[in-house]
């Protein structure tokens, strides 16, 4: 066995056991939650009815949660218009299982659907079926805007959605609501529908698809730079949580047995959104945790509202203290405790207290890289090789006009794979607006950018990370919360692979850059020099074919810088990329790179060899003689 | 249609507009300051409508208590609930303005009781006059009239005093404004001020409308001026104020030109318009700095 065949043994098992490690992880929360409400559920229940009743609202509130939590929590998009999902999974099967006898009495359906009656779970079904469907319209528009007028416009899928109930009277009786639904819920199928929730939500949470959600919540701009195209994702997201919704509202129809559309409108609403925020909107413990919390609180209140008495004194009903109490302690957490009470932790995670050992990791890389220089990166990350003709990447007579102001003229540049190009120039000279065009974030008033010889001016930023050409930022631009590890691996399953394989793939580039033992920890408690190496570990993650960092040694030291040089030095071959870097450090530039592109004011002043750049006089004039920019 | 008639839906549109408009610029003042889109609007309206329901006596002074109550009632919510989340996300400020919401909504029923409040208004609010063959409630004027004396009232105090001037500054970009020398606190004080200063209006036109006020009264015109500036695009005043109006001159042609089964379903289509608007032009109408993201 050569010592490569050796290395990639060790890789794989070392792999395995980290994927049996992230599993026994990940599960402990659904276990740990299912059993908790269980629990929960059994105990309350039995104490007396009014608490039985109470559980199976709790429950059924729960489920709700769940459902809100699976879009907001995932996607970072505040939503007031999931209880559209419990409406049309409380009136749908309403509607199926409400006897053929009262529905000729009460409402004016259709034969198909008035001459029939279906039993509970196929009825269930159904009305899951219709309510993704509902998601999936309403995903089109919602999953386009900016987060915040998402939130905004999901107020009006709401209104969209009570106003629908309260006028089709034929359908769904009008104002006054559907009666007579046979009424089959109870603890046990609400345990379990919100057992099933819990388990659905964590499925959704280990898929590929919810980790390149998460990446786009943390930081949309940066997951697009990866190659995540964001979109389907969120709607994807959108669509499973009203599936989960539609069994929360089955379950209350057919618990309550006659409500109406005010059930589903502005109260329930704020109540599902107060649960999550309360609990931490960005994990699912804090879904259900929150929902248990504000559930007790409201059990009490209520009890309170109805009228109490201090010393003798009697003080009678008092509608809305409820409300307000939810209301004040809602506002109360968000100010206290931003992200609620479990900080958006899982239960794995709240008990797991993470310390970034003072790891150098520029130090530790050098060593890997001396130490180890045949470790398995090249074969599994040497992206794209059956590329036919090797044309670069190239921008061709760009302009970038701002207003009046010209950013860009006439600049054409072309990197080439196996390359080290380096891109300098003063400060407003067009650097990183020249990244943006060959990236995709800056559409070039005039010009072309080609990719191997096909055009690319047109392509969106992610469409070029999944053909190989990815940047990174002039800050690091991180998932900061999440860990170092789903750093790495949302940048992989970004290109394809599977949580397995990105598990995988991560563990090697973070071994190969010194990272392996900050894995565990969330990207935001980083040092500053952990936190640039991670952002380029990251983009090499996404497979490049052309890498373009952003000044990569920003805000290092200078033997920081110097370690950082040498491990960018055997990039291009070991990965098989051409590599683009923007800096203002001239000793790095010209120790590091084989050719050299001066900027000044948006025009070239000089493309060549570094002895060339370095010679040229207005290079000197900028640089050496006048301020260093 | 007689043309009587459609000028009579143009004077409800416009009048309706304006309802909407005053509440989407009040929504825009604050959003400009601190990123909040302030769901709590529709309380404060419910308050002035609350302390319009309580007094008696000569009209003036009590629009002068309607209006410091709004205003008072916007600068403690600043001051409570607002401040101490400043820095937070503008999802974290908007959960929260739900909350203060539904606190002053539940106050004042802790207060009232649930059952509605009549308004008495000045009978001038519920009379019909007659111009040139032409028959309309004369309230639809005074609420035309009076968004656009607070609008040019706005404009004046925004371009030609120093205190507008430091919110325009804060609004283009806050973090420099701070480093202008602009104090924070007073400027985020002064829009919510302001949005009380807007609120007030609305509640005469609201309640010359509805005649009668319950605690939760705001909450359907607040839900309407969240489309209105969404659509017109978060953060721009011209933005809120076209919104509004687009808003209201939709839910009156639909008023009008929906057959008589359908009529009911007039803020379905509305709403579904404002989705589909979004759809094509997710930034809204004008678009702002406000929401773009710097690479």
């Amino acid at each position: 066995m050569t010592t490569q065949q050796q290395a990639e043994t060790s890789a794989t098992t070392e792999g395995d056991r980290r994927t049996m490690h992230m599993l026994t992880r990940s599960i402990t929360t659904p276990i740990v939650l299912c059993v908790a409400v269980v629990l929960c559920a059994a105990i309350a229940s039995s104490i007396n009815a009014i608490m039985a009743d109470a559980t199976v609202i709790g429950l059924i509130t729960m489920t709700m949660v769940v459902s809100l939590y699976v879009f907001v929590g995932n996607s970072g998009i505040f939503s007031f218009g999931h209880s559209v999902f419990m409406l049309t999974g409380a009136y749908v099967t309403g509607i199926l299982v409400i006897p053929v006898l009262n529905k000729k009495a009460l409402l004016d359906l259709p034969g198909w659907l008035g001459n029939h009656q279906i039993a509970t779970a196929p009825a269930l079904l159904v009305a899951v079926a219709v309510s993704m469907a509902v998601g999936a319209v309403v995903a089109i528009p919602l999953t386009r805007m900016g987060a915040l007028a998402a939130g905004l416009g999901t107020f009006a899928v709401l209104n969209i959605g009570y106003n629908l109930a309260s006028n089709w009277r034929a359908v769904t009786g009008g104002p006054t609501g559907l009666a007579g639904v046979p009424t089959t819920t109870t603890v046990t199928t609400a345990t379990l529908i919100a057992v099933l929730a819990i388990v659905a939500a964590w499925l959704f949470q280990e898929t590929a698809l919810c980790l390149r959600l998460r990446a786009s919540r943390e930081d949309e701009i940066a997951a697009r730079s990866v190659g995540i195209k964001v979109t389907p994702e969120r709607g994807a997201a959108l669509v499973v949580s009203a599936g989960i919704g539609a069994m929360a509202g089955g379950a209350y129809a057919q618990y309550v047995g006659s409500f109406t559309p005010d059930a589903f409108f502005l109260a329930i609403t704020f109540n599902m959104c107060a649960m999550l925020v309360v609990g931490g909107r960005s994990s699912l413990t804090g879904a259900v945790v929150g929902s248990l919390i504000l559930t007790a609180l409201t059990y009490e209140l209520t009890k309170l509202q109805a009228g109490f008495g201090i010393g003798g004194l009697h003080v009678g009903s008092r509608p809305g203290l409820e409300e307000f109490g939810v209301a004040l302690v809602t506002l109360g957490c968000l100010i206290k405790r931003p992200r609620g009470l479990t900080g958006g932790r899982e239960v794995a995670e709240l008990f797991a207290r993470f310390h970034p050992r003072e790891v150098d990791p520029f130090a530790r890389a050098v060593d890997v890289q001396q130490s180890e220089p045949g470790m398995p990166v090249n074969t599994a990350f040497v992206a794209r090789e059956q590329v036919p003709a090797d044309g670069g990447l190239q921008v061709a007579n760009v302009s970038v006009q701002f207003g009046g102001l010209s950013a860009l003229a006439d600049v054409s540049v072309s990197l080439r794979r196996g390359e080290i190009l380096g891109l300098i120039g003063p400060n407003g000279a067009g650097k990183t607006t020249l990244l943006n065009v060959l990236t995709g974030y800056q559409a070039p008033t005039s010009g072309v950018v080609s990719l191997d010889g096909a055009l690319i001016t047109e392509a969106s930023a992610e469409a070029r990370a999944r053909r190989g050409v990815i940047r990174s930022f002039q800050g690091a631009r991180l998932f900061p919360r999440m860990t170092v590890a789903e750093n790495v691996e949302a940048a992989c399953v970004a290109q394809g692979s599977s949580r397995r394989r990105a598990r995988q793939e991560a563990e090697i580039l973070l071994h190969r850059f010194g990272l392996e033992s900050l894995s565990d920890g969330l990207a935001e408690v980083l040092t500053h020099g952990q936190q640039r190496l991670l952002g380029v570990v990251r983009a090499l993650a996404a497979k490049p074919a052309y890498l373009l960092l952003d000044e990569p040694a920003a805000g290092l030291n200078e033997t920081e810088t110097d370690e950082l040089a040498e491990l960018l030095r055997p990039l291009p071959r070991e990965f098989g990329l051409g590599l683009l870097v923007v800096e203002h450090d001239m000793r790095l530039i010209f120790g590091l790179c084989d050719r050299v592109h001066a900027l000044a004011e948006g025009r070239t002043v000089v493309d060549g060899s570094p002895e060339r750049v370095r010679t040229h006089p207005e290079v000197i004039r900028g640089y050496l003689g006048g301020s260093d920019g | 249609m007689t043309w009587q008639e459609s000028m009579g839906y143009v004077m409800d549109a416009l009048s309706l507009g304006s309802l909407y408009a005053l509440f989407a610029l009040s929504i825009s003042v604050v959003f400009g300051v601190m990123r909040l889109v302030n769901f709590a609007q529709g309380a404060l309206v419910a308050a002035g409508a609350y302390a319009l329901a309580a007094t008696r006596g000569p009209f003036a002074l009590r629009i002068v208590v309607v209006l410091v109550v709004c205003v008072i009632a916007a600068l403690l919510m600043e001051r409570v609930a607002f401040r101490p989340l400043r820095d937070a996300d503008p999802d974290t400020l908007l959960v929260a303005s739900f909350s203060v919401s539904v606190l002053l909504e539940n106050g004042i029923l802790l207060i009232f009781g649930s059952a509605p409040k009549g308004v008495e208004l000045p009978h001038y609010f519920v009379q019909q006059v007659s111009l040139g063959g032409l028959s309309f409630p004369l309230l639809d004027a005074i609420a035309i009239g009076l968004t656009i004396v607070m609008l040019l009232l706005l404009v004046f105090f925004l371009t030609r005093t120093d205190m507008g001037l430091s919110i325009r500054a804060a609004a283009g970009d806050f973090t420099m404004a701070r480093l202008m020398g602009v104090r924070a606190d007073y400027v985020v004080s002064i829009a919510f001020g302001l949005s009380g200063l807007l609120a007030a209006p609305a509640v005469l036109i609201f309640m010359g409308t509805t005649g009668l006020t319950v605690p939760n009264v705001g909450d359907i015109p607040v839900l309407a001026a969240f489309a209105a500036v969404t659509i017109g695009g978060l953060g721009s005043l011209t933005g809120s104020l076209i919104g509004g109006y687009l808003f209201g001159i939709l839910t009156v042609a639909f008023q009008a030109l929906l057959p008589s089964g359908l009529g009911s379903y007039r803020d379905v289509f509305v709403f579904a318009i404002v989705l589909a608007l979004l759809a094509v032009r997710p930034q809204g109408i004008v678009q702002t700095e406000a929401l773009r993201t710097r690479v």
